[in-house]
């Protein structure tokens, strides 16, 4: 089996280019559904005995005076109300137990000060984790093609962040890590690609480039999709079942997982093959692979 | 070969390291998982230095005096002290003085005529620290007087406190208990109005004025406490004469003598309870007390309780805020868990079935290599006395799929060189010479990842970093030992198809 996966490159950037665009959008119009953990504010979780509509409960709660405030029934059954600093935290429990029976499963107060902080943090984490994985990979590849996985990666977080604006899923500090991971796990797909690309450009150097990459990715293929698989099938029985806290968190993965699939198939290799006869592309490697 | 063999025998012993950890050391589970009160707390530093100064200021003041020195007038302000001195001859000698008589102060003429003093950044850290410490011992005791099973307080940064409160859910007592400064203090009362601006014209250096609890009086005091809370040596609750709650207290003998002369000297005058700067009652000093007191004026038995309990363990230093404060309920830990289980359970068979469809025999190999991974994680978890989280199960779950990634790496590497002609232990043996590296850069780049993490700091988050840390080299262990050698055995026993 051979498949010229190069030849539908400019579909492929056609598509990465539509999920791109679509994320950026969705996050300047509809925008993220951040979590206590960087807005500061009170959130409550309840499960009522009988669940009351949420349409009457979030009139109710409008009613009561509460202004900014965010109305969510999970997939569990249970309902979140969270509240911006400021907000009268009572009113909101009065409102609640005016529909019925329930148990307050959590109440969190995050005060501005520690969530100004943990946003500096996170920041502070995604910028040192791609300076991080920049060094490494400007340590192993040459720019060009350090720049094909770079951009792999960048696209991956984009679009990650993009289905969370789609779902209107909460982003917090623990999806901001799952993130993290997924750009480790993108980086490291194509890195797996790129070696091989490496390793064929040093056996056959009479090949032109396109058919050298097209040959590894063929031949790193069962193990791209094996990998996407095994993981995916972990990340996604997590998603389904794991509850709302976790679903949330393995969300990252899920998407992450299929995009990053096809970026380390598609955008990387072909980025670098586009640009390299404009630069002096050449193999990637700057230095040997270790052997044992 | 030889080498081989060492592989192996470590790799064994290793394991039963590992078996023996998981029985003896339990993994601690987190308050997400337990349910509980996590709370994050901050003293309020800028009070505390700026009272510093007041003391300073005073002690400055009565040096200064002592030696007859001519100044205008000393003020404490938030983060410096000004003296105004007269005599520009006598500059010198007052630096000398102060800088020999106070410990970590340091001097700036900033103009002709005025001081400045300031502590010096040591001092102030020093301070803090103490500050931070003292507030953090206070803690302790109000806590374990709560009755909290395993509670962690300790230091969040250079500067907060972090408090747990295992299965512990009434947060407002919670509070309560742990946020009074119960600063207590018993003061003479020079006069009292319900006008404020009446007593504000007798106002001295040595006097301030306070609000009663109940609001509406006002109490010109004493400035200096003859009996403060650090003379305590005991409270309890009882009952006043009128059968109402009470908390009665007891001095210590040294506080006793003093109080014994004081209220001898000032029988019929009124002597002001003060909680918390607010005046609770002011009763008429009838005759010489000595060692007991009781504090009347109180409202509910509950709040009696507390108010016991919290002067029995000591005041704060300073009063302290609260940052963040959590609530989490028994049964949301419960369900995570039982979900991670089941949902681990199942992505753990669809693993399986995936890579034994793949790979057959060789499978069942990366099916055995996912479960040392998962034994040798959480012994390692174990052994660093890490706590489990929510996303710390994410951690663990993934971490099968990240364990089963180098098995697939080497299988298909494997395959590969068997369709070019390879036997089957040269295959093997060039799957993983060939594969080294990528194996090697998929571990690194997650590795690094998970340390990242950790700069976050924050409990779930450091959880899910460590799951996430540990595994890989649980993984990147399993693979480099167990694997080869499971595949070497099986290929020279001719029970390996791949």
């Amino acid at each position: 089996m051979k498949i010229d996966f190069l030849r539908y490159r400019f579909f492929a950037y056609g598509m990465s280019l539509i999920l791109v665009l679509g994320s950026i959008f969705l996050l300047f119009t509809k925008g993220l559904n951040l979590g206590l953990d960087f807005t500061g504010g009170t959130v409550l979780e309840v499960k009522f005995d009988k669940n009351p509509p949420i349409g009457k409960l979030r009139e109710a709660l409008k009613d009561a005076g509460l202004e900014s405030f965010l109305l969510q029934e999970t997939q569990d059954g249970t309902f979140i109300v969270k509240l911006r600093e400021g907000e009268k935290v009572s009113e909101a429990e009065k409102v609640l137990g005016k529909f019925g029976k329930h148990t307050l499963l959590r109440k969190e107060k995050i005060g501005s000060v520690i969530s100004g902080e943990l946003k500096e943090k996170a920041i502070l984490a995604v910028l040192t984790a791609l300076v991080g994985i920049l060094i490494y990979i400007a340590f192993r590849f040459k720019p060009l093609w350090g720049a094909g996985a770079i951009l792999a990666l960048v696209h991956d977080v984009v679009v990650v962040i993009g289905a969370y604006s789609l779902t209107f899923r909460e982003v917090n500090l623990e999806v901001v890590s799952a993130i993290l991971v997924v750009a480790g796990y993108s980086v490291a797909d194509t890195v797996v690609i790129f070696d091989r690309i490496r390793e064929n450009l040093k056996i056959r150097k009479n090949l032109p480039l396109k058919e050298v990459m097209n040959l590894s990715i063929n031949q790193t293929l069962s193990r791209t999709i094996m990998t996407s698989l095994t993981t995916f099938a972990t990340s996604f029985t997590l998603f389904i079942l794991g509850g709302y806290a976790l679903s949330n968190i393995m969300f990252a993965f899920v998407v992450g997982v299929v995009v990053g699939t096809f970026s380390s198939v598609f955008v990387a290799s072909a980025f670098v093959l586009d640009l390299s006869g404009r630069f002096s592309g050449g193999a990637p490697a700057v230095q040997e692979s270790q052997e044992v | 070969m030889k080498n081989a063999n060492y592989h192996a025998l470590g790799f064994i012993l290793l394991l039963i390291l590992s078996l023996i950890a998981v029985f003896y050391r339990p993994v601690n589970l987190g308050l997400d998982l337990k349910g509980g009160i996590s709370m994050v707390i901050e003293p309020d530093f800028a009070y505390a230095i700026k009272l510093e100064y007041e003391r300073l200021e005073r002690n400055i003041y009565k040096k200064l005096k002592e030696k007859n020195f001519k100044i205008l007038d000393i003020t404490p302000y938030e983060n410096r002290i000004e003296i105004e001195y007269l005599e520009k001859d006598e500059l010198q000698a007052i630096e000398k003085l102060i800088k020999e008589s106070f410990e970590g102060v340091e001097l700036e003429r900033v103009q002709e005529g005025i001081l400045v003093v300031r502590f010096s950044e040591q001092f102030i850290d020093r301070f803090r620290r103490d500050l931070l410490e003292q507030t953090i011992e206070v803690l302790r005791n109000r806590i374990d007087e709560l009755g909290v099973a395993q509670p962690v307080i300790t230091k969040l940064g250079g500067s907060r406190i972090l408090v747990e409160l295992p299965g512990y859910l009434d947060i407002e007592r919670a509070k309560r208990v742990i946020g009074s400064t119960a600063s207590l203090e018993l003061r003479l009362v020079v006069d009292s109005s319900t006008d404020k601006r009446e007593l504000e014209k007798k106002l001295t250096k040595d006097t301030e004025i306070l609000p009663s609890k109940e609001g509406g009086e006002w109490f010109l005091l004493d400035k200096i406490p003859v009996v403060s809370g650090a003379d305590l040596k005991t409270a309890y609750q009882s009952v006043d004469e009128y059968g109402q709650p009470a908390v009665s207290f007891e001095l210590k003998s040294e506080a006793a003598s003093k109080f014994g002369d004081f209220t001898q000297k000032n029988v019929g005058k009124r002597l002001a309870i003060v909680l918390d700067r607010k005046v609770v009652s002011a009763p008429v000093i009838r005759s010489r007390i000595s060692s007991r007191g009781q504090i009347t004026g109180l409202f509910t038995r509950e709040e009696v309780r507390d108010l016991a309990l919290i002067l029995r363990t000591g005041s704060l230093p300073v009063s302290i805020k609260f940052l963040q404060e959590k609530v989490i309920g028994p049964s949301l830990g419960r369900d995570a868990i039982e979900q991670g289980i089941k949902a681990g359970i199942l992505g753990f068979i669809l693993l399986v079935i995936i890579v034994v469809v793949r790979y057959k025999v060789a499978g069942v190999s990366a099916t055995v290599s996912i479960l040392m991974n998962g034994l040798l994680l959480w012994a390692g978890l174990a052994l660093l006395g890490a706590t489990l989280t929510l996303p710390g199960i994410a951690g663990i779950i993934l971490n099968m799929g990240i364990a089963v990634d180098s098995n697939v790496l080497i299988f298909e590497r494997v395959k590969e060189e068997l369709r070019l002609g390879n036997s089957l232990r040269k295959a093997i043996e060039l799957g993983y010479r060939k594969t080294w590296s990528a194996v090697w850069d998929t571990h690194v780049t997650l590795l690094v990842a998970a340390l990242i993490l950790f700069q976050f700091g924050s409990g779930p988050v450091k959880g899910f970093a460590t799951t996430l840390a540990v595994g890989t080299l649980a993984s990147f262990i399993s693979n480099v030992y167990y694997a080869k050698v499971f595949l070497d055995l099986l290929s020279k026993r001719r029970m390996l198809k791949i």
